[in-house]
């Protein structure tokens, strides 16, 4: 058997049914394996719309993306994808294909070292160099990539290595050992969570990507303890739990980040204590004690003192800290702090305005319904003003912020549940990062629904510009947009354009009953800001908010 | 400050790359280093001095992470270490 027809044996052992690649040269005979392999091929315009795509669908099913480039411009366009999957945690698998052996570092044609540049982008990766050992190497690369802190591998293949000839030798799959909670941990742990007076749970993406939603709630159901999330964490506590204080952090909501401020242990569940979310690291959460709870070893103590420290699968874990507590009076000053920040969508004239508009469409949309955002003002907009009830609902690109992911993620997630709504919330510097992927919507015929919030400008940057750089609009001004209605339909994608409030419920109806591919394009006041904000360096005590006059 | 850590990983041919890079990432510089082979095959030791006024524990873990290291270890007296 070919490498190339081992490479895609593996995968269909690992029941890959759909990958995601732009074919090349030295990956030619991969996709010749591919032709009538049975595996669904997505081609996607861009190197960088494929790892986006295939990470669209990795976290919207819980599965592993696959996606497929070839040797140097095409390795390279991985790498975004790659660094967005490895902070976010997402199980992915990616394959390169390299000039073949005797050329490579010769600097020969479309030669980069892939190997070398995917060191810090990647969980693992491969440079294979003898074909016998493709189908274990494959098969590797998905067990780095699913167990422990899921991430991304990248197996680079050199064009001769893909052409040999080699046995086929099955490999055995075998299920990792889980690790076992430490008692000693989990006595501490529950010690302290039953003389706390104000415990906050501060939960992030480490609770869906565990698969612990389940266990998660049934231990929220019986602690009852005030809890806020991070941008990943959305969707792992009900939006209905009375004593959800929302998003913590930089564009948190007020009463998560007051009732952070005041606690007295804050119980970490899979999260880890990022800039955006604890602001001045001094000054977070100052008065807590610290349960960290995480699969890996590095994340505890990395930025927080833990007191107790609990590594290990949360499916596990969970059920043996669950204790019923005496917080009432804690309950009850948290569901005020809840009430008293309460958002007021009221908001005069009659232009659009997004907190409400997306407000209106959290409302609107069934509960099957996957939102990708980008990255910018949009995004903030979407965590702080859309419900969410499960973590593979919202996709958008947290810790590496990476402006273009969400229409290619769209993709990946409308391929992976082609029965849920999809769609894209983007801005308009955003959407024109990834805007080739309009033809892989159009090749594909995949209703995918592209709400466009377009102020014209690079909002978050133009907003820090107005408040932290005395009003200097360095270079963010994108007045020049194209018409993105025509350039829509110049890929057979339906659209329409709105500008003012009173049009707003009649184009959502619009764009959610379109049974194909639609683009909703938004036109908002460009001097509308995310509010609150903890200015940089600020702890966060120190939010900003709108002052209305 | 300075410590002396051992590290016991599987030869791959990129390693030893790997290594240095998350020392260089983390915050450490590499005062000293030595490689070689180590009694089990297709293993290294490696016994590097880093310095660094972050805590050692900040590059302990993340080179427990890396999938070819078996083992890491701070040889002082004070020494934190982590095995796997």
């Amino acid at each position: 058997m070919k490498g190339s027809e081992l490479v895609i044996n593996a995968l269909k052992q690992h029941g890959i049914d759909t990958v995601f690649g732009y074919p090349g040269g030295t990956i030619m005979p991969i996709y010749d394996a591919l032709y009538g392999s049975g595996l669904k091929h997505i081609l996607s315009r861009h190197e960088q719309g494929a790892v986006f795509s295939a990470i669209g669908y990795a976290r919207s099913a819980g599965k592993v993306g696959v996606c497929m480039a070839t040797s140097g411009p095409g390795a390279t366009n991985l790498i975004t994808g790659l660094a967005d999957a490895l902070i976010d945690s997402v199980p992915l698998v990616a394959i390169t294909g390299q000039v073949p052996t005797g050329a490579m570092g010769t600097d020969a044609f479309q030669e980069v070292d892939v190997l070398g540049l995917s060191l810090p982008v990647t969980k693992h990766s491969f440079l294979i160099d003898d074909p016998s050992r493709i189908s274990a190497r494959v098969h590797e690369a998905f067990q780095i990539a699913t167990s422990g802190r899921p991430g991304p591998v990248l197996i680079d293949i050199p064009k001769d290595i893909q052409m040999s000839e080699s046995p086929f030798v099955p490999v055995v799959l075998a299920p990792e050992p889980d690790r076992l909670p430490d008692k000693e941990g989990i006595g501490n742990a529950r010690q302290l969570l039953c003389t706390a007076k104000r415990p906050v749970l501060y939960v992030g993406g480490g609770v869906g990507l565990a698969g612990a939603v389940e266990p998660f709630r049934r231990f929220l159901e019986k602690m009852q303890i005030p809890s806020v999330t991070t941008l990943k964490g959305i969707g792992a506590i009900p939006a209905d739990y009375p004593y959800f204080l929302g998003m913590v952090g930089m564009h948190g909501n007020p009463a998560a980040n007051k009732a952070v401020q005041r606690s007295d242990l804050l119980m970490c569940i899979g999260a880890r204590f990022d800039d955006r979310v604890t602001g001045n690291l001094e000054g977070f959460a100052p008065d807590a004690k610290v349960i960290h709870l995480d699969i890996d070893p590095s994340e505890v103590g990395k930025r927080r003192y833990a007191d107790v420290g609990l590594l290990g699968d949360l499916k596990m874990m969970l059920p043996l800290l669950a204790q019923p507590l005496d917080i009432s009076a804690w309950q009850a000053d948290s569901a005020a702090l809840k009430t008293e920040h309460r958002v007021n969508y009221e908001h005069p004239g009659t232009r659009i305005y997004a907190p409400l508009l997306l407000q209106r469409l959290s409302d609107a949309i069934p509960d099957d319904t996957v939102i990708c955002s980008d990255v910018g003002q949009h995004q903030m907009w979407v965590a702080q003003h859309m419900a969410f009830n499960r973590p593979e609902n919202h996709l958008s690109s947290s810790g590496l912020g990476a402006m273009g992911f969400g229409l290619p993620a769209a993709i990946g997630a409308k391929l992976a549940r082609p029965d849920a709504c999809v769609i894209n919330v983007c801005g308009d510097g955003s959407f024109m990062m990834n805007v080739q992927e309009l033809a892989t919507i159009k090749r594909y015929h995949l209703p995918v629904k592209i709400l466009l919030l377009d102020n014209q400008r690079l909002g978050m940057v133009r907003q820090w510009q107005e408040l932290f750089y005395e009003k200097r609009y360095s270079e963010t001004d994108l007045s020049d947009n194209p018409d993105f209605v025509h350039l829509a339909e110049s890929f057979n994608i339906r659209g329409r354009r709105i500008s003012k409030d009173n049009e707003v419920a009649p184009a959502l109806k619009e764009m959610l009953n379109a049974g194909e591919a639609y683009l909703l394009h938004v036109d908002l006041d460009p001097v509308e800001n995310v509010w609150p904000l903890v200015p940089p360096g600020a702890s966060n005590d120190e939010m900003m908010e709108e002052q209305r006059t | 400050m300075k410590h002396t850590i051992y590290v016991e990983a599987k030869e791959s041919s990129a390693g030893l790359e790997r290594l240095l890079r998350v020392v260089r990432h983390r915050g450490f510089e590499i005062k000293s280093l030595n490689m070689g082979p180590s009694g089990k095959t297709g293993h290294l030791n490696i016994t590097a001095t880093v310095d660094s006024c972050r805590p050692i524990t900040r590059l302990l873990n993340p080179l427990m992470n890396l999938y070819e290291v078996a083992a890491v270890e701070v040889m002082q007296d004070e020494a934190v270490s982590a095995t796997g």
